[in-house]
């Protein structure tokens, strides 16, 4: 029961020493071979349960991912690995979004995710996602194809999220690093098949609280420091803020869109279009999609 | 023990972080997505023994807390008539925290899957944030400026539209 020890390490920036180190003795070949000829993982999640339970994964995904499988299938789900735990800010939540929403109407989503090993190290997931059909045209599986590469992110220190958060983040971390062992070595068969294929991290609940929060507030918010100004520029931020206005009625959002002006309109083009810094197809993405919601917002609250 | 229709558990240990043991009755727990499906997973395997479920993410203080919640809205859980009063006790609730307590108790509702706790807590800390100027909000979550006074001027000229 001694696999999660290395995991204690939190420094995961040498991919590819912490990898051998920590699964070394159980790989038949070395790893950079593997990743050059980029054969695929595979994982099988049962769709007709409702948090996507992995049935399956291949071994290629045990040697790259550095879980094993009964540690995937039984643990994997609930606990996600002490790195898994909270969203990594560079995992792009727009990806996630995506993703989420794809597992949910049933359809194939293809995408390049930021993922982690045990040992923390970044890993870029071009993943697939194929939806299974059973006799009765109901989704019984989705079959997930991974292409792995080497992720050449630079993850910095730990992060603390907003303000708000940040005060406890790095205890927690620490605590759950400590309470891992335990938790799965002693009650093992206590359910682990929890939590969904996607748990919401902190940056998710501060996205959350943040919705809730008027354009000005938000822009209050934003220019406290650097975290905060990029939380708020998040595009899901922008959409959810948009939508609960409509949940909240036509007038509300009228009222705003009013006040905001053409400045504000500005604000948000510009919003999208500094994004290429994060450079990949879903900036541009982001900097449309912006646009395009405000776009629909606003000739809607037109009509009203 | 096996005394009702097939298996039907009456209450739940829940363990949290730092070793604690909590007994809730089943009720209290359903409240949490969480427990609800541990439950609900034991119970189709048929085990009559009272399960443990560990809470690696929340420690016992926290714990109190939220399960201190679910026992009220577990109480409230079959009348809706009563709304008002619930929510008078949920603002109540939340006002004796402080920043530290209240985010603990948020990720440990979201870890759990509370979500009327969840948004509770994210409105609650939404409507504290309303209003306040930038000093303030550094002020009172501790953050620092990270800004160099080139970027803090482009921000400020950004959203020069929100502060007029």
């Amino acid at each position: 029961m001694e696999w999660d020890s290395s995991s204690s390490d939190d420094s995961g920036v040498d991919e590819e020493e912490g990898f051998l180190l920590n699964d070394g003795g159980s790989m038949p070949f070395p790893v950079q071979n593997l990743l050059q000829t980029a054969p695929c993982g595979f994982v099988v999640t049962d769709a007709l349960e409702a948090d996507h339970p992995i049935i399956y994964v291949n071994t290629v995904f045990e040697m790259v991912s550095g879980y094993r499988a009964e540690e995937v299938l039984v643990v994997f789900l609930q606990c996600r690995g002490p790195f898994a735990k909270r969203r990594h800010p560079l995992v792009e939540s727009a990806v996630v979004a995506e993703i989420r929403r794809c597992l949910e109407d049933g359809v194939e989503f293809q995408g390049e995710l930021l993922n982690f090993r045990k040992d923390g190290s970044p890993l870029m997931n071009r993943l697939r996602l194929v939806p299974i059909y059973g006799d009765d045209e109901t989704i019984t599986h989705f079959i997930g194809i991974q292409l792995f590469s080497e992720a050449n992110v630079d993850l910095g220190p730990l992060p603390s999220f907003t303000a708000k958060e940040s005060l406890r983040s790095s205890d927690l971390f620490r605590s759950s690093l400590s309470s891992f062992q335990p938790f799965q070595s002693r009650e093992r068969n206590i359910c682990y098949e929890v939590c969904g294929l996607l748990r919401l991290s902190d940056e998710v609940i501060a996205l959350k609280i943040l919705s809730r929060l008027t354009p000005r507030d938000i822009a209050a918010v934003g220019s406290v420091c650097r975290r905060l100004y990029e939380l708020t520029k998040n595009e899901d931020l922008l959409e959810k803020g948009l939508s609960e206005c409509l949940g909240l009625g036509w007038g509300r959002l009228a009222r705003e869109l009013t006040t905001l002006e053409a400045a504000a309109w500005r604000k948000v083009t510009v919003g999208g279009a500094v994004e290429p810094s994060r450079c990949n197809f879903s900036a541009c993405a982001v900097g449309n999609r912006v646009r395009l919601v405000w776009w629909r917002g606003g000739e809607h609250a037109a009509y009203e | 023990m096996a005394s009702s229709s097939s298996s039907s558990l009456s209450r739940v240990v829940v363990k949290s972080s730092d070793n604690n043991l909590f007994v809730v009755n089943k009720k209290v727990a359903s409240q949490s997505q969480l427990l609800k499906q541990c439950i609900d997973n034991m119970e189709e395997k048929g085990t009559n023994d009272v399960i443990l479920i560990p809470l690696s993410n929340v420690t016992s203080n926290i714990l109190t807390l939220v399960l201190e919640y679910c026992e009220k809205h577990a109480d409230f859980a079959d009348d809706d008539n009563n709304n008002q009063e619930l929510k008078q006790w949920d603002h109540e609730f939340l006002k004796k925290f402080d920043y530290a307590t209240l985010n603990s108790l948020t990720m440990a509702a979201d870890y759990m899957v509370t979500k009327s706790l969840l948004n509770l807590c994210c409105q609650f800390i939404a409507d504290s944030i309303k209003d306040l100027t930038v000093q303030q909000i550094r002020q009172i979550f501790d953050i620092k400026n990270d800004f160099t006074p080139q970027e803090e001027a482009d921000i400020k000229n950004e959203n020069a539209w929100a502060f007029r």
